[in-house]
């Protein structure tokens, strides 16, 4: 993961500020809490000292109804801080789910894809999660024992110093413990970390496979191999249990030490007449709230080990500047022509998948695009929808850079479909108007009936409000490709792009629906990329592409029967001729 | 928000679903560790022996300090009380570093276990079943159900075992020291702990609601991320925005709802806690003044009673900490006692015929399938295919092509009809052996996490780099792998983007020719070649397959024009067949396919 120049959790932390009255509410609420926790052991401490002792046993009445009293504030100033500090982590949970996902979305293709959509997904659920939990947390689980600490210090100072300086001293140990356990512990947690992140990738992937794996017959073999996997897990896992179980019992015996060593000293006070006996107790129970409290900040540790990653990936998605700002100029005119003067791509730096394409198509036209596999057929679709910025060249749409375009006027006016284009949970109306506003029913009727899907609509008994599932599960590749299409004719779009997207419907289907579109919509410029070469003979001209991403003919069917050696090579292995 | 209403009944069904039956299967899944248990066992009630004698000890101190009149102080007494006292205090430490540490052992040993169960069972399922769960929640039952089944059972087992103990150690004590003292104090505890569970219990709804809002917002998160690249095509990106935005402030209403109920349990234990410690003080300070307790046993007894308090206020929290873990062994056992492919296959073949004189390659008879009832795709279907022959499968899109070579492969055993191997009936077969004998190209290219080698020879045994490297010599497609930067070890799964489909599918198939199966199925495993590669590999993959039975699906009829005999598939059932030849003069089906796709005409 790049290293982010910020730190997470700081900059997680820092949003408490803007929720600052509440916030300051909570602590002093917290601190109300906290005060009212430190009096009661004097109060009982008074009702033994004075009530017994001192022989007024009239007074332990009068001392009850105060305890009572300070028990219920107590209750709901912890009430009120809990709920504040409640609020305060889903207030911030919620804005940073808005933030991140609106992120997200101004985001290119390839910045999601670097990021991982699975990754994404985890950041805006889990990841949110462990920060508001944190946030949360953070109130009660500092404040409260920094608080409870330093008074119960003090109250036993009051007491005796002598007291209050062995209690200083078993604090101070029981820090220092906690320190050397969580610096011991935190490379084991990293560990299991990656472990399993690696095991769970491997896991989803397998998993998405077993049609594979079953054909293959490899199913023995994985069931080792998560076999090896597991015991990897256990063995992570335990090697950081192990240091954990013996957190617990080493605090309790720091505990019951420092109880021992506060009756002893309170021994030596009482017989030097400096304290009396109901201090004695009070001092008891002082030395276990702080020592509890303590405990209870050093979950605190734990959880900033857990949230510090969390927090620097949701960091990491904040900070991603998106490399197409939505905003830009509108075209202002109808579709007139696409252009693509010289241009270049590459995914990464140094690799290049197309070179200086120069390519056009007009309205009402159709353009092919063919060539062997690898050649960029589908990286110029991606291209002229802007799903990824061009490494040299222009791409042009009525002579204006589309890069100037507002996001939302190019995709108006381009209208890309792809062979594994997604279908979403809803119906297969919800999935044609996808979102978008001002789409008539005449439009989707029009659609649906180019698309050739009426013959599926007619099999469903609701038609268009036939439920779809995730990923279009319940229909073949062939519906799944036509609903696709039939979004994108939708929108009436200046350019349609059937990236392969026809590739699983049967050539008559295939060929009804190209000449429909021809047809419905004969102001459309329609780019196909196909695999088809009968598909590609239907196009007005054709644009074929090398191997290695450079343009290697283009024109009528006609010349390129004559000129272009590719061509003719696939023209002859359709004709059986090789 | 019908939806949701739905959804939180089916929750509640299986949250109230037969309880009993999971915990007995979660014990005999953990039955192997019996002994690991029981010793867990011995080990707690030794450690909870010496915590309860700790405010023992610890009286006998304080009685040393307010010694006879409460003013002079037995110092031998009281050191000798807390040499008892550190010396008990170690022994407890020892104590539970070892009962954590081998309760932690005993976890993460049972998580192991179920996990692999689970896994095994997943890898045996039915492909019809299997395909009917969602990734991410076979991800979810993986990883969180596993570890919460085995952990939150450890954890309650130990919670139970000890809070049972000490609450009743602390009462018995109480009461041998004081039985009015201690009525009052367990008394009052008593009603506190009813009144926290009362409260508890109605949190539930609330909670239940905070659930399912996450559910319906995760969903939405998942979908529109995973289908972001066409959202962004399509211009959703603001549609999806605004959805998140309306369910996430729902979450956060239903959660900020549940958490305002849920965060009254924290004050609301304190506060009884501390009225528990009130009434103790006074009525304790009353029983002192009446000389019938001691200081030292009014401190024990604020000790006592705090611990006998915390496990029945702890109740609450586990019994729903034995809730969850029920609900997530329920959703494991769902799985690892669902029925195995196996049976389901046994199960199929019982009424028919095993063997049959018949010693064709392949034979389908009178074949009738459906993935849903009421709605076959194959309508007695016949079928049959000799020894060596290359046999073409055309038809239109949705006629059950592809279902015919699931069929075979025995992923769907409830058909009707028969189909026979060699004779043999594929359900009689062992569905390892059937299925070593075929080797499937897929429409769609799936390829495992791993390098592109790794993907080549995956399920072909024992082959060598140097067939490898032979075989895509053979194919004429060596220098396409040769441009990864890694060439064959690139690692491929992950970046998909970076590879084509067609890439994708020769990886597919270079598997499928290195596995020397008996039968080859080329399920449109060229579709996403562009026709010359596509020529080149198919004549390549030809050769390679030697005299192996081939059967060749496609829709570009120019694949199968060369076939041995096409078989034109239609309303269910094989409508022609013969040869380019013969389907041509028949004029029929093939013939009018044909034409659309070479000649541009209607006929």
């Amino acid at each position: 993961m790049r290293k982010s120049a910020v730190n997470g959790l700081s900059a997680i932390t820092g949003r408490i500020v803007r929720q600052r009255s509440a916030a300051a509410a909570a602590i002093i609420l917290t601190a109300v809490q906290c005060g009212m926790e430190l009096w009661l052991p004097r109060l009982m401490a008074f009702a033994v000292d004075e009530g017994i002792l001192g022989g007024k046993p009239e007074q332990i009445n009068a001392v009850g109804w105060k305890m009572l009293a300070v028990c219920l504030v107590m209750g709901l100033a912890g009430y009120g801080a809990n709920i504040l500090c409640a609020f305060i982590g889903q207030r911030l949970a919620l804005e940073l789910r808005g933030e991140l996902y609106g992120r997200i979305s101004s985001m290119s293709v390839r910045q999601v894809t670097e990021l991982g959509s699975g990754s994404l997904i985890t950041r805006l659920t889990t990841d949110v999660d462990i920060c508001a939990n944190y946030v949360n947390a953070l109130l009660l689980l500092v404040f409260e024992p920094v608080l409870l600490t330093v008074g119960g210090v003090m109250m036993m100072w009051m007491i005796s110093p002598s007291l209050g300086l062995v209690l200083i001293a078993f604090t101070a140990l029981l820090l220092i413990i906690m320190t050397v356990f969580i610096r011991n512990t935190a490379p084991g947690f990293r560990k299991l970390r990656l472990v399993t992140d690696r095991i769970n990738a491997r896991l989803q992937n397998v998993l998405g496979l077993l049609r594979t794996v079953k054909g293959a017959g490899n199913e023995q073999r994985e069931k080792a191999r998560f076999a090896e996997s597991n015991r990897m897990l256990y063995d992570a896992g335990f090697a950081v249990q192990r240091k954990i179980a013996v957190f617990n019992p080493l605090v309790m015996l720091i505990m019951n030490l420092a109880v021992a060593a506060v009756l002893y000293s309170a021994g030596a006070e009482v017989a030097n007449h400096s304290i009396r006996v109901g201090a004695v107790l009070s001092a008891i129970t002082y030395a276990e709230q702080i020592l509890v409290a303590i405990t209870a900040g050093g979950r605190m540790f734990k959880m900033i080990a857990e949230t510090q990653p969390s927090a620097d990936r949701l960091i990491q998605v904040l900070e991603t500047e998106p490399e197409m700002p939505a905003d830009g100029e509108t075209l202002g005119e109808a579709f007139r022509e696409l252009r693509f003067d010289r241009v270049s791509f590459g995914y990464e730096e140094g690799s290049s998948v197309l070179r200086e394409i120069s390519l056009s198509v007009e309205r009402g036209e159709t353009l092919a695009v063919i060539g062997p596999v690898g050649c960029g057929k589908s990286t110029v679709a991606m291209l002229c929808a802007r799903l990824a910025d061009v490494s040299g060249g222009r791409v042009l749409i009525n002579e204006k850079d589309i890069r100037k375009l507002s996001m939302s006027e190019l995709r108006r006016t381009v209208a890309l479909t792809e062979k594994n284009s997604a279908i979403l949970e809803g119906s297969i109306r919800d999935n044609i108007v996808f979102g978008r506003s001002g789409i008539t029913d005449d439009e989707i009727r029009q659609a649906v009936s180019v698309s050739q899907l009426e013959e599926l609509l007619e099999k469903k008994p609701k038609g268009l409000e036939t439920r779809l599932y995730s990923m279009g599960k319940s229909l073949s590749g062939g519906e799944r490709q036509r609903v696709t299409i039939a979004r994108a004719l939708a929108g009436r779009p200046g350019l349609l792009i059937l990236d392969d997207s026809t590739s699983a419907l049967d050539y008559i289907t295939e060929e009804r629906l190209l000449k429909q579109i021809r047809e419905t919509y004969p102001e459309m410029a329609v780019l196909l990329m196909t695999n088809r070469l009968r598909s590609a003979e239907s196009a007005d001209r054709i644009l074929v592409l090398g191997r290695d991403g450079s343009p290697a003919g283009e024109g009528k069917a006609d010349t390129l029967r004559s000129s272009c050696a590719y061509y003719q090579r696939m023209l002859a292995v359709r004709d059986g001729r090789m | 928000m019908a939806e949701i209403s739905f959804r939180e009944k089916k929750k509640r069904e299986t949250v109230t679903g037969s309880r009993w039956a999971v915990l007995k299967r979660l014990l005999r899944s953990v039955a192997g560790f019996r002994r690991m248990y029981l010793l867990l066992l011995l080990l707690l009630v030794l450690s909870l022996a010496v915590d309860l004698s700790l405010p023992l000890i610890i009286e006998s101190a304080i009685n040393a300090i307010s010694f006879a009149d409460g003013i002079s102080v037995d110092f031998p007494a009281l050191t000798f009380s807390l040499a008892v006292l550190a010396a008990a205090a170690v022994f407890a430490a020892v104590l539970g570093c070892a009962q954590e540490r081998l309760s932690a052992n005993v976890t993460l040993q049972a998580a192991m276990k179920i996990r692999q169960e689970l896994f095994d069972s997943l890898m045996d399922s039915p492909v019809s079943q299997y395909e009917k769960m969602r990734r991410g929640d076979m991800m979810s039952r993986m990883t969180c159900d596993c570890d919460l089944a085995a952990g939150a059972f450890t954890e309650s087992f130990k919670e139970l075992v000890s809070s049972l103990l000490v609450a009743c150690g602390c009462a018995v004590i109480m009461f041998i020291k004081c039985s009015r003292l201690a009525a009052v104090s367990t008394g009052s505890a008593m009603v506190s702990v009813l009144l926290t569970g009362l409260i508890s219990g109605m949190i539930y709804p609330a909670v239940l609601r905070q659930q399912t809002a996450l559910g319906v917002m995760n969903a939405h998160v998942e979908e529109t991320l995973k289908a972001f690249r066409t959202c962004t095509a399509c211009g959703r990106g603001e549609e999806n925005t605004r959805s998140m935005e309306i369910l996430s402030r729902q979450y956060y209403q239903a959660r900020l709802h549940a958490n305002s109920l849920e965060y009254l349990m924290g004050p609301l234990v304190l506060l009884f806690g501390n009225l528990n410690f009130l009434l103790t003080v006074v009525f304790g300070v009353r029983m002192m003044s009446a000389g019938v307790i001691g200081l030292g046993a009014m401190q024990a007894f604020i000790m006592y009673s705090r611990q006998f308090m915390e496990p029945l206020n702890a109740l609450g929290e586990n019994f729903a900490m034995v809730q969850s873990a029920l609900a997530a062994a329920e959703r494991v056992f769902s799985v690892i006692d669902g029925e195995k492919e196996r049976d389901l296959i046994a199960r199929a073949a019982e009424s028919v015929e095993r063997h049959a004189e018949d010693r064709a390659e392949l034979s389908f008879r009178e074949l009738s399938f459906g993935y849903h009832q009421n709605r076959p795709v194959l309508k007695k279907l016949c079928l049959r295919v000799s020894k060596g022959e290359r046999l073409a499968l055309v038809g239109r899109t949705g006629e059950g092509k592809t279902t015919l070579s699931n069929l075979l492969l025995g992923f769907y055993p409830e058909y009707e009809g028969e189909i026979r191997m060699q004779g043999d009936e594929i359900r009689s077969l062992d569905p390892g052996l059937l299925r070593s004998r075929i080797a499937v190209v897929a429409q769609e290219p799936q390829l495992i996490a791993g390098s592109i080698y790794e993907n080549l020879i995956y399920g072909c045994g024992e082959v060598s780099r140097e067939e490898v490297l032979q075989v895509l010599d053979r194919l004429g497609i060596g220098e396409l792998f040769a441009g990864f930067p890694g060439g064959l070890d690139t690692g491929v799964g992950k970046s998909e983007t970076e590879m084509s489909q067609g890439q994708m599918q020769l990886i597919c198939l270079v598997r499928a020719v290195l596995r020397k199966a008996e039968i080859l199925i080329l399920d449109e495993a060229t579709a996403s070649l562009d026709p010359c590669t596509e020529q080149t590999v198919q004549k390549a993959v030809e050769n390679a397959a030697g005299g192996r039975t081939c059967i060749v699906i496609a829709h570009r009829l120019s694949t199968v024009r060369d076939a041995d005999r096409i078989a034109v598939l239609a309303d269910g059932g094989i409508r022609e067949c013969g040869t380019h030849e013969d389907l041509m003069q028949k004029r029929g089906i093939y013939y009018e396919l044909y034409h659309r796709q070479f000649l541009g005409q209607e006929t």
